[in-house]
C-alpha cells in the first residue's frame, strides 16, 4: 500500500476527473468492484475486529505486570531491532539493487537474481543455522579459541547485532527486489540529467535515484518492518525478548488470549502510524516514470571497484546462504538415515501444492482489488485496501486466532441455520478445511501480493484503458487482453513473494490445516520445537530447495521477457 | 574571430561492426547554435552522447574550451565537462518542484544566490510564476521550458539538446522553437542540437551540419547548404528537390532535357552529371517545347504544388502561383531557370529526392 | 488462451477445497497433541492395528490449540487433548475444555500425584527437571539442591533455559508451593546472578553450552540429555538427582499428558484409547520413544533411562504447578529471569 499512493497522486488528473465523471453519471455501473473489494477488506478486517474488540475487557493485571517488569526493556529492543533491521534491510537492499540494476562488474548477471535466493530462507532456520556455528561451542568460536587460547575473545552469538543481521539477512530481498525494480524502470535518464548538471555518479545517486525510488524503498522497509515486528520464530531462537514475547507470555504463560489480543493491537496501531506518517511526508510528489524509458549505458566499475562490488554482493550471499546452507547440509548428512523417509514426498507434495494454491488465491484477491481500485479510484476504496494490507503487521497465531473465532461464529450460524431450516447436519464448513487454511494466508499475504500487483497496475497508463474501451473492451476483456499481458511480471513478482512466503508459514499452517495436512514447515516446528535441531536441517534444506526454485524460474522469465531485463515491471 | 567551444577531430565510434559515428570533424564557435540534423539511426544522438560523455569514442577527440575532454582511452565523466543538457522527455526530476529543478545544478551556490539565480532563469523562460509547482503539473511545452532553464542555470559553456521539440504538437514546436533560439541568444549560450525535422533547424540553428549514415555530409551555414549543397544528399535532404540526369561539357555548359544551363563557377568535367532542381526553378511556360503532365497537386495556401512527370518518366517537383488551376492529367508546357546551377558528377547509383 | 489458464485456476481451487474435507467417521478418534508427531505417531499406529479405531490428528502449540478448542465449543471435532506440560493441562480443565473421566483402569495405572483429583486429565509419561553437569569440572559432591545453585560456588557457571518455556514456569512453581513467594523470588534472583550466559533458547543448548565450557551446571529435563547421550555415549555431562534428602522436597517431575474434551463425539472410545495408553504395552511405546519414565509404576523404563539410576520424585500433585503458573512468571520477570 505504501507504493500505490503516489502513483495514485501520478495518474493523469484530467483522466481521473473523467473517470469520476463517468461513474457518477452511471451509477451502480461498477459497483461489482466495490463489492468486491469490500469482501475482501472486510476478510481481512474480521481479525483486525476480533483482536480490537478484545479491549472490551482489559486485563489489567497482566499490563501492570508487564509494565511494571519486562515491558521497558521489550519496547527498547523492539525498537532496537525494529530501526537495526529496517536500516541495515534498506543500506543493503538499495545498495545491491544500485549495484546490480545501473552498474557493470563481473558476475552482475548471476547475482542479480542470487541475490533473492534469501528469500526462501526463514528466518528460523537461519537463526538456529548461525546459532550452530557462532555459539560458544560452534566451529567457529571453537576454532577462535584453538587459534588464540581459551580465553580469547569470541563472537557473541546471542547479541543483538548478530540478531539484527539474521533478521536483515533473510528481510533484504524485499527492498532490494522492489528498489531494483524501481531503478530499472526509471534510471538511466534523469541519472544522465543529473551528471551533465555536475554531480558525480555516486552524488547523482544520492540525490536523485534514491529520492525517486523512495516509494518502493519505503514499501520493501514497511514489509521488513512488519516481518520484523511480528516476527517471533527468530527472535525466540535466540531468546531475544521483543514486543510478541509479551504477546507470547500474555497467552501462552498466563493463559490471558484478551491480554495477547490488546497487545497485538497495540503492534499493528503502530504499524499503521508508521504507514500513514511516510505516506504524509511524500504529499504530492511524483515519483513514478511511467513514460518507456530510453537505453542507457550501465555504469561500468573501474579498477578495484568492480571486485569490490563483486565481493560485496558475494559476501552477501555468504553470509545468508552460502554459510548456513553449509551447516545445514552438515547436519542434515548427519541425521538423513534417521530422518528421511517416503513421507517427505508428501510432505513436499503439500507444500508446493499449498504454496501455489494461496499464490494463486492472494494473486488473484490482490489483481481483484488493485483492478477495482483502477476503475473506481475514491478515497474509501483507498481507505478500505489500506486497512487490508495490516494483515502481514500482526504475529501469525494471533490473527490465525483472530480469524478462527470469526470463521467459527459464521459456521456455527450456517450450521444452526441448515439445522433449522432443514434438518441437516453440515458439520464443519470452513474451520478444519482447506478453505480456513487459504482464507487465513489470504489474509497475512494480501499486502505482499498486493503491493507488486497494484505497483505494476500503476504503471500501466490510463489512456490505455481508455483506448481500449473506445476499441469496444468492457472491463473483464479489458482486464485479460489488456492489463493481464501487461501485468505479467508484476503478477509473478507477487505469486513467487506469496508462494515462498506461505512456504515459510508456520503458526497459521499449524493453526489452521486440516488433519493430515502436513508441511515442510510443520515438519520443522515439530522438530525444533523439542529442540531437534540436527534433524530439522533436512525439511529445512528441502523446503529452501522448494523455495529457490520459483525464484529462479521467475527471475529467468522476468529477466527474458525484458530483453535485458530493462522493461521489465516486477515491483 | 572567436576561438571554437567545441571541436571534434575525426571522431568514430561503433558498436560491433556497426559504425554509428564515422570520422566526424567540426567545430562550433562562442554564442553559435549548431545543429545536427538527420534521419533517425544517421548516429546524431550518439555524437551527442559523446560530446556529453556518456559514451566513449573509438578514435578522435572532442575538444571543449581547448580542452581534450574524450579521446580513445580518456573520458571525462560528464558532470566536469561544464555541459547541459535538455533531453528529448526532458528528465526532470519528478520529486522535486520546478524551482528545485532548475536550482539542482547549483549546489555551490547559496540558498539565496541559488534562489536568485533561479529566479533569473525562469524569468527567461517565463515560468515565474511557476516555480513551486511539481513536473507532472505542467503541460509538454513548460516541461520542454524547465528542461531548458535547468540546463541553462549552471551556465554551461556548452548546451546540448536531444531532439528538444519532438515530444510537442506542430504548433507549439514551432513557437517554441523561435522562443528557444531567443532565448539561448538573449542568454549568450553556445548550443549544440539534433532534430530529424529540417524546419526546427532551419528555424533554430546558425550553421548546420547534415549527417548520413554516421558521416557528417556537410558542416555549414543554413543559406549554403541550401544554395550550394555539398553532395546529391544533402541536397535532397535540405529542402525540396529533384536531381535530373545530364551531360557537363568543355565550358561549364550543362546539357539536360529540361535545357541547357551554364555553371559559371565550379570547374566540371566532362561526362554525366545530376543536376538539383528546387520547385521554385520551375515555371510554366505555355510556349515552351517541355511538356509535362500533372501527376498531383498539393494546396500550399500562397502557393501550389505539383509533381509533373516528363514524357522520359522523370519526375519533377514545381511550386506554381496559387492560382494556377491545373488539375491531375493536364498536359502543360514548363521552364527551368536557375542563376547558379547545383550539380554533381553522376555517382554509380541515382538517388530518389526525399523531402 | 489466458481465460483458459484464469478459469483453470478457479476450477483448481474449487476442486481443492472440495477434496480437502473428509467426512467425519464413526469408528474413529480425532486427537489434538502439542506431543510431537513422531512420539505420537507411532502409538496411534499400534491403536489402528490392535482395534480397527482410525485416529486422526493435527499438533500444534498448546497455546493454539487450547484457543481453537474454547473457539470451537460443542462443534469440535477434537476428543482428545494431549499436551506435554500439566500445567497446560491443569488450565485446560480450569477452562472447562475437559470432562471428567471414571475409569478403574486409569485409576489403578496412573499414581495420583500425576493426574486431575477430579479426573479430567492423566498424565502418561513422566520427566524429570533436574540438574546438568560438567563431568570435568564438577563433582557431583558439589551439588546440592536446585535452590543451592544460587550459592556464590556457582557464579558465573550456571546455565538457565529461558524463564518462558513452561517447564521452567512449572519448577518455580513447585519451589513457590514449597518456599514461598518472597524466598523464591530470592533463590530465583541468586540463579539469575550465577549465569555464565543470558538464558539460552532450549536445553539442548545449556547442555551444548556446558559441554563448550561456557558453564558448569545447568537444569534440563531428563530425555534432552538421554538424546545426546545416545549421539554421544562418552558424553562428558552427567545427570544429578537434587532435593534427595528427607523434606528436601525431590526432584522436581511433569507429565506428558492428555485428557478427554467435553465435547467429545467419540467419549467410549476416548477412554478406551486412554485406558489402552496407560497399559503395558503403551506405555513403553509412549515413554520409550522419547526417554521418557513411564508413569505406571509396573512399566519398566528405557534400559538407558534406567541407567541415571533412581530418584525421590516431588510428590506435589502437578495440579499445583498449573495454579501457581502465572505466579511463578510474573516472580521470574520480577527477578529479571529472562
Amino acid at each position: 500500500m505504501a507504493a500505490s499512493e503516489p502513483i495514485i497522486g501520478a495518474m493523469n488528473v484530467k483522466a481521473r476527473l473523467f473517470r469520476a465523471f463517468t461513474s457518477s453519471v452511471r451509477p451502480g455501473r461498477d459497483s461489482g468492484w466495490t463489492l468486491l473489494i469490500a469482501t475482501i477488506s472486510a476478510l481481512v478486517l474480521a481479525p483486525l475486529l476480533v483482536i480490537f474488540t478484545a479491549w472490551r475487557q482489559p486485563v489489567w493485571d497482566i499490563w501492570e505486570h508487564l509494565y511494571a517488569t519486562v515491558l521497558p526493556d521489550l519496547l527498547v529492543n523492539t525498537a532496537m531491532l525494529s530501526v537495526g533491521v529496517c536500516v541495515a534491510s534498506a543500506v543493503l537492499g538499495v545498495s545491491l539493487a544500485w549495484l546490480t540494476a545501473m552498474c557493470e562488474f563481473p558476475g552482475r548477471r548471476v547475482l542479480s537474481w542470487a541475490l533473492l535466493l534469501p528469500l526462501a530462507m526463514p528466518g528460523y532456520v537461519l537463526a538456529v543455522a548461525v546459532l550452530g556455528l557462532l555459539d560458544f561451542g560452534g566451529p567457529v568460536a571453537s576454532l577462535i579459541r584453538g587459534l588464540f587460547g581459551p580465553g580469547a575473545w569470541t563472537p557473541p552469538a546471542r547479541s543483538t547485532p548478530v540478531i539484527i543481521a539474521v533478521l536483515t539477512l533473510t528481510l533484504y530481498p524485499y527492498v532490494y527486489l522492489l528498489t531494483r525494480n524501481a531503478f530499472l524502470t526509471q534510471g538511466q535518464r534523469v541519472l544522465e540529467a543529473a551528471r551533465t548538471l555536475g554531480c558525480s555518479p555516486f552524488r547523482a545517486f544520492y540525490k536523485v535515484i534514491l529520492p525517486m525510488a523512495r516509494p518502493w524503498v519505503a514499501g520493501g522497509v514497511m514489509l521488513v518492518l512488519m516481518e520484523t515486528l511480528a516476527d517471533f520464530g527468530t527472535v525466540s531462537a535466540f531468546n531475544f525478548d521483543t514486543f510478541t514475547t509479551a504477546i507470547y507470555k500474555a497467552w501462552y504463560g498466563f493463559f490471558s488470549l484478551p491480554a495477547a489480543a490488546q497487545l497485538s493491537s497495540c503492534l499493528v496501531t503502530v504499524v499503521f502510524v508508521v504507514v500513514l506518517l511516510e505516506q504524509r511526508l511524500r504529499s504530492r510528489r511524483r515519483y513514478a516514470e511511467s513514460r518507456p524509458i530510453a537505453t542507457g549505458t550501465r555504469l561500468r566499475l573501474e579498477g578495484p571497484w568492480r571486485w569490490l562490488a563483486l565481493a560485496y554482493a558475494c559476501g552477501v550471499l555468504l553470509l545468508a546462504l552460502v554459510l548456513p546452507v553449509g551447516q545445514l547440509m552438515f547436519w542434515a548428512i548427519g541425521s538423513f538415515g534417521e530422518e528421511f523417509n517416503g513421507r517427505y514426498l508428501s510432505l513436499i507434495y503439500h507444500s508446493l501444492r499449498l504454496g501455489l494454491i494461496g499464490a494463486v488465491i492472494v494473486v488473484l484477491a490482490s489483481l481483484g482489488v488493485a483492478y477495482g481500485q483502477r476503475r473506481r479510484p475514491g478515497p474509501g476504496h483507498r481507505a478500505m485496501v489500506r486497512l487490508a494490507n495490516l494483515g502481514y503487521a500482526l504475529p501469525g497465531p494471533v490473527l490465525a486466532v483472530g480469524l478462527f473465532i470469526p470463521m467459527i461464529a459464521l459456521d456455527r450460524y450456517v450450521s444452526t441455520f441448515l439445522q433449522d431450516a432443514f434438518g441437516l447436519e453440515p458439520g464443519a464448513l470452513l474451520t478444519g478445511t482447506g478453505l480456513a487454511m487459504l482464507l487465513a494466508y489470504l489474509v497475512r499475504f494480501l499486502a505482499v501480493g498486493f503491493k507488486a500487483v497494484d505497483g505494476a497496475m500503476h504503471r500501466i497508463p490510463p489512456h490505455l484503458d481508455e483506448a481500449a474501451r473506445l476499441m469496444g473492451h468492457g472491463g473483464f476483456s479489458r482486464l485479460m487482453r489488456l492489463h493481464l499481458p501487461l501485468l505479467r511480471n508484476g503478477l509473478l513478482t507477487a505469486a513467487t513473494l506469496v508462494f515462498v512466503d506461505i512456504m515459510k508459514e508456520m503458526p497459521i499452517t499449524l493453526m489452521t490445516r486440516p488433519f493430515g495436512v502436513d508441511t515442510l514447515a510443520v515438519k520443522i516446528f515439530e522438530l525444533t520445537s523439542e529442540g531437534e535441531w540436527e534433524r530439522a536441517a533436512l525439511p529445512a534444506l528441502t523446503l529452501l530447495a522448494a523455495g529457490v526454485l520459483p525464484i529462479v524460474l521467475f527471475m529467468r522469465a522476468g529477466e527474458g521477457a525484458g530483453g535485458s531485463g530493462r522493461r521489465s515491471e516486477k515491483g | 574571430m572567436n576561438k571554437p567551444v567545441l571541436e571534434l577531430q575525426h571522431v568514430s565510434q561503433s558498436y560491433g561492426t556497426f559504425e554509428v559515428v564515422r570520422d566526424l570533424t567540426l567545430s562550433l564557435v562562442k554564442d553559435q547554435i549548431g545543429c545536427l540534423l538527420g534521419p533517425s539511426g544517421c548516429g546524431k544522438t550518439t555524437m551527442l552522447r559523446i560530446i556529453a560523455g556518456f559514451e566513449s569514442l573509438l578514435s578522435g577527440q572532442v575538444v571543449l574550451n581547448g580542452e581534450v575532454v574524450s579521446r580513445p582511452g580518456r573520458l571525462l565523466p560528464p558532470e566536469k565537462r561544464a555541459i547541459g543538457m535538455v533531453f528529448q522527455d526532458y528528465a526532470l526530476f519528478p520529486h522535486l518542484s520546478v524551482q528545485d529543478n532548475v536550482g539542482f545544478g547549483l549546489p555551490h551556490l547559496s540558498r539565496a544566490e541559488r534562489k536568485g539565480r533561479t529566479g533569473e532563469v525562469l524569468e527567461l523562460v517565463g515560468l515565474s510564476g511557476s516555480r513551486h509547482r511539481f513536473p507532472h503539473e505542467l503541460s509538454g511545452g513548460q516541461q520542454q521550458r524547465v528542461a531548458l532553464a535547468r540546463a541553462l542555470a549552471p551556465r554551461p559553456a556548452l548546451l546540448l539538446m536531444d531532439e528538444p521539440f519532438s515530444n510537442l504538437d506542430v504548433t507549439l514546436r514551432d513557437r517554441l522553437a523561435l522562443e528557444v533560439r531567443q532565448i539561448i541568444k538573449s542568454y549568450g549560450a553556445t548550443a549544440l542540437f539534433v532534430t530529424h525535422n529540417q524546419q526546427e533547424a532551419f528555424a533554430i540553428a546558425d550553421r548546420i551540419g547534415v549527417m548520413h549514415g554516421g558521416q557528417l555530409l556537410q558542416w555549414d551555414s543554413v543559406d549554403n547548404l541550401y544554395r550550394k549543397p555539398a553532395d546529391p544528399q544533402v541536397a535532397c535532404f535540405v529542402g525540396e528537390g529533384t536531381l535530373v540526369s545530364g551531360r557537363a561539357s568543355a565550358g561549364g555548359t550543362i546539357h539536360t532535357e529540361v535545357g541547357t544551363f551554364f555553371d559559371h563557377g565550379d570547374n566540371l568535367d566532362n561526362g554525366p552529371v545530376q543536376l538539383l532542381l528546387r520547385p521554385e526553378n520551375i515555371f510554366p511556360d505555355e510556349s515552351s517545347q517541355l511538356k509535362a503532365h500533372v501527376i498531383q497537386r498539393q494546396f500550399r495556401g500562397a502557393d501550389m504544388f505539383y509533381l509533373l512527370e516528363l514524357p522520359s518518366g522523370q519526375q519533377l517537383q514545381a511550386l506554381f502561383p496559387g492560382t494556377s488551376e491545373w488539375s491531375v492529367g493536364h498536359s502543360i508546357g514548363i521552364s527551368a531557370r536557375l542563376a547558379q546551377p547545383v550539380c554533381f558528377p553522376v555517382v554509380t547509383s541515382p538517388h530518389p529526392a526525399s523531402s | 488462451m489466458k481465460q483458459f489458464i484464469f478459469v483453470t485456476h478457479f476450477l483448481l481451487v474449487a476442486a481443492f477445497v472440495g477434496v480437502w474435507q473428509t467426512p467425519a467417521d464413526a469408528n474413529e478418534l480425532v486427537v489434538y497433541s502439542a506431543r510431537n508427531e513422531h512420539l505420537i505417531q507411532p502409538l496411534f499406529d499400534a491403536y489402528t492395528e490392535q482395534t480397527g479405531t482410525n485416529i486422526r490428528f493435527i499438533t500444534d502449540k498448546e497455546g493454539p490449540l487450547l484457543a481453537r478448542l474454547k473457539a470451537e465449543g460443542a462443534s469440535t471435532p477434537a476428543d482428545i487433548l494431549i499436551t506435554v506440560d500439566a500445567g497446560n493441562l491443569w488450565h485446560a480443565a480450569e477452562e472447562g475444555i475437559l470432562q471428567p473421566v471414571f475409569s478403574q483402569t486409569l485409576q489403578r495405572n496412573i499414581p495420583a500425584n500425576l493426574r486431575d483429583e477430579k479426573n479430567r486429565w492423566f498424565g502418561l509419561s513422566l520427566r524429570a527437571r533436574t540438574l546438568v553437569y560438567s563431568t570435568e569440572r564438577v563433582r557431583p559432591e558439589q551439588l546440592s539442591t536446585y535452590e543451592a545453585l544460587g550459592d556464590a560456588a556457582w557464579k558465573g557457571r550456571l546455565l538457565l533455559r529461558t524463564s518462558k518455556k513452561v517447564y521452567n514456569q512449572s519448577l518455580v512453581a513447585m519451589l513457590l508451593a514449597a518456599h514461598g513467594e518472597a524466598v523464591t523470588e530470592n533463590i530465583v534472583r541468586s540463579w539469575v546472578g550465577n549465569l555464565a550466559a543470558a538464558p539460552l533458547a532450549n536445553d539442548t543448548q545449556v547442555m551444548e553450552a556446558i559441554l563448550a565450557g561456557q558453564g558448569d551446571v545447568g537444569i534440563v529435563n531428563t530425555y534432552y540429555f538421554g538424546r545426546l547421550q545416545q549421539k554421544n555415549p562418552n558424553l562428558k555431562l552427567a545427570l544429578y538427582w537434587p532435593n534427595q534428602g528427607t523434606g528436601a522436597g525431590g526432584v522436581h517431575v511433569n507429565v506428558s499428558g492428555a485428557g478427554i474434551t467435553r465435547h467429545a463425539k467419540h467419549r467410549a472410545e476416548a477412554i478406551r484409547f486412554l485406558e489402552w495408553l496407560s497399559s503395558e504395552k503403551a506405555q513403553n511405546l509412549f515413554a520409550d520413544g522419547n526417554l521418557e519414565y513411564p508413569v505406571n509404576p509396573q512399566v519398566k523404563a528405557h534400559p538407558d533411562v534406567a541407567a541415571w539410576g533412581t530418584f525421590h520424585a516431588s510428590d506435589l500433585p502437578l495440579s499445583r504447578a498449573g495454579e501457581l503458573q502465572k505466579r511463578a512468571i510474573k516472580l521470574m520477570d520480577r527477578a529479571g529471569y529472562r
